[in-house]
């Protein structure tokens, strides 16, 4: 997760004068653990109380762990940022393919997504609001599935912006932001990016500084610039 | 001896080491941490009310603890807000043991916990109704996911993990109380004081849901997280309980009591004696009752009532081993 966002700051500021190049190599050939035939011949044959495609593996939050959304949504975004000032790996294509995929598989039935699953022990999971935005920020040049990015969507918009913690209301509009053009989101935006603005007038409401941080990238992203957006 | 002969002799002495640690028990290695005896005290309780605050005041008080000056950390098991479902130990629970720590003369009371799957501890806090709670009380939170770590080195070997990164509020608090909602589970068949202590892990350094300790396993992480830092009380929330798919989707289970304890292994016992199941085949009760903490019965006083179960709680299939046979609760 840190390479990821690492990317996604430094080549978006500072494209030169680090090695770009060796992030993303390290970043393509980093892998949750499904990516060893070991782990994913266990999770088709005996370890089968959480309901996925193993084939589709993505990033894990630490190395040497399974594949989960938010690590693969981070990576997902680093890749493509990196493709569009012409910084690539071996076999970047394809993983960026696979990590979609994988995104795609562990979809909440109902939309959006949770931590890293769908159902567990048979049970569907439901949508988180930060888990979800992040995974539509990943997919918004990689798919052309649009009933789930639909039905996402539909989820995030669902949430009612008073009740949002505030790491979650900021990610929404930095996702929302992204797909201002959606039909779904003409017009819903604004009422988030106010409840925001009124939570960042009393500090006291924000208690640490990962919230701070995705806040004011939020505020960047509706004035200046969508750090997370990936352009065409 | 030749440099061979040398090279050899040390990667077999090497091996033959390697075979040792992993064939000698690991509670083996630990120090003893099991007090003489232990007390434990349970409490009927028909449902969550203001009449708690007297209630755990009244309870507490019978441990006789020397709270003068001493900073409490009460460690709540809050991870998800499932709308008609209770998940979470009850705000009005956590209210009221802050409140009589306070009364019984603690210089502070904090709350803090580091929720496994939801990123936004924020958002869970209010959902849940604690945040309410603790303004209410003036109680400061602290989201342990996030706060200041400092690396400590793991005081028993179930894991491979040589250190434990553990927030600096759970350090420096001279008396942790680790208050879970008595909970079966999917993974580790129930959730009590001791898996409660997973939420002390701070995912800004072992992710969400902490993944680096599941495939360290479960039951053995809660064994060095509980070993390198012992929860030195437990009030245990079994007003409603949860049994079956737990810790998420289960069904409610009414057992309306609530456990408190200077032995979080004592604690666990008797909950699960509650819960209808037999701790001694659940694992990490199992080991932890070898170095932790006391299990048996004759190491525990029971201060209050005495303990009685009803049927047994549901558990899935893959625990049916724990359900205790009739008469032996």
């Amino acid at each position: 997760v840190a390479t990821a966002l690492a990317i996604v700051a430094l080549l978006q500021q500072e494209p030169s004068g680090w090695d770009a190049e060796g992030a993303v190599k390290w970043l393509c050939s980093a892998r949750g653990i499904e990516g060893h035939w070991f782990w994913r011949w266990k999770f088709k044959t005996s370890d089968t109380q959480v309901s996925f495609d193993p084939d589709k593996f993505g990033w894990g939050w630490v190395p040497g762990t399974a594949s989960w959304v938010i690590p693969t949504s981070f990576a997902l975004i680093a890749l493509q940022v990196a493709r569009q000032i012409g910084l690539s790996a071996p076999g970047a294509k394809d993983r960026i393919r696979l990590g979609a995929d994988m995104l795609l598989d562990r979809a909440c039935p109902h939309g959006g997504w949770n931590a890293g699953n769908s159902r567990v022990f048979g049970v569907p999971l439901s949508p988180h609001a930060d888990a979800t935005a992040i995974a539509l920020l990943a997919l918004r040049r990689l798919t052309h599935q649009s009933e789930q990015i639909d039905r996402a969507l539909d989820r995030l918009l669902e949430r009612n912006p008073a009740g949002a913690g505030p790491l979650s209301l900021a990610w929404t509009i930095i996702a929302l932001h992204a797909y201002r053009d959606h039909r779904a989101v003409t017009g819903e935006m604004e009422s988030r990016f106010q409840e925001l603005e009124r939570i960042l007038q009393s500090p006291s409401r924000i208690s640490d500084n990962t919230t701070l941080a995705v806040a004011a990238l939020a505020c960047d992203a509706i004035y200046t610039k969508n750090f997370f957006e990936v352009k065409q | 001896m030749n440099r061979r002969r040398f090279a050899a002799g040390a990667a077999t002495l090497a091996s033959g080491a390697a075979l040792v640690a992993t064939l000698v028990p690991a509670h083996w290695s630990v120090r003893d941490q099991r007090p003489k005896r232990s007390r434990v005290s349970v409490v009927s309780a028909d449902m969550y009310s203001s009449k708690l605050d007297g209630l755990v005041f009244d309870a507490l008080s019978l441990f006789s603890l020397d709270l003068k000056g001493k900073t409490v950390l009460l460690k709540p098991n809050l991870v998800e807000y499932i709308p008609q479902v209770e998940v979470n130990t009850n705000p009005q629970l956590v209210g009221a043991a802050a409140e009589a720590f306070l009364r019984l003369g603690a210089r502070k009371v904090l709350v803090g916990e580091g929720p496994g799957h939801q990123r936004d501890t924020y958002l869970v806090l209010a959902e849940s109704g604690l945040d309410e709670q603790l303004r209410l009380r003036r109680i400061e939170f602290v989201d342990l996911n996030r706060d200041d770590v400092v690396s400590v080195k793991a005081r028993s070997s179930y894991t491979s993990l040589d250190t434990l990164c553990l927030p600096r509020t759970v350090l420096r608090a001279d008396l942790v109380v680790s208050m879970p909602k008595v909970k079966t589970h999917h993974w580790t068949g129930v959730t009590l004081s001791m898996k409660n202590m997973f939420g002390v892990i701070p995912g800004s350094v072992y992710g969400w849901p902490k993944n680096v300790l599941h495939w360290q396993g479960i039951e053995r992480s809660i064994l060095d997280i509980c070993s390198t830092a012992r929860p030195h009380f437990v009030i245990a929330d079994g007003i409603i309980a949860m049994e079956g798919n737990g810790p998420l989707h289960g069904s409610a289970r009414g057992l309306h009591k609530i456990v408190l304890a200077d032995d979080p292994v004592a604690a666990d016992f008797t909950c699960a004696r509650l819960m209808g199941l037999a701790p001694e085949r659940i694992y990490h009760l199992e080991q932890a009752a070898r170095f932790l903490g006391n299990g048996c019965r004759e190491s525990i006083d029971l201060i209050a009532e005495s303990l009685t179960a009803d049927a047994p709680f549901r558990v899935l299939p893959n625990f049916r081993h724990i359900v205790a046979a009739r008469g032996n609760h």
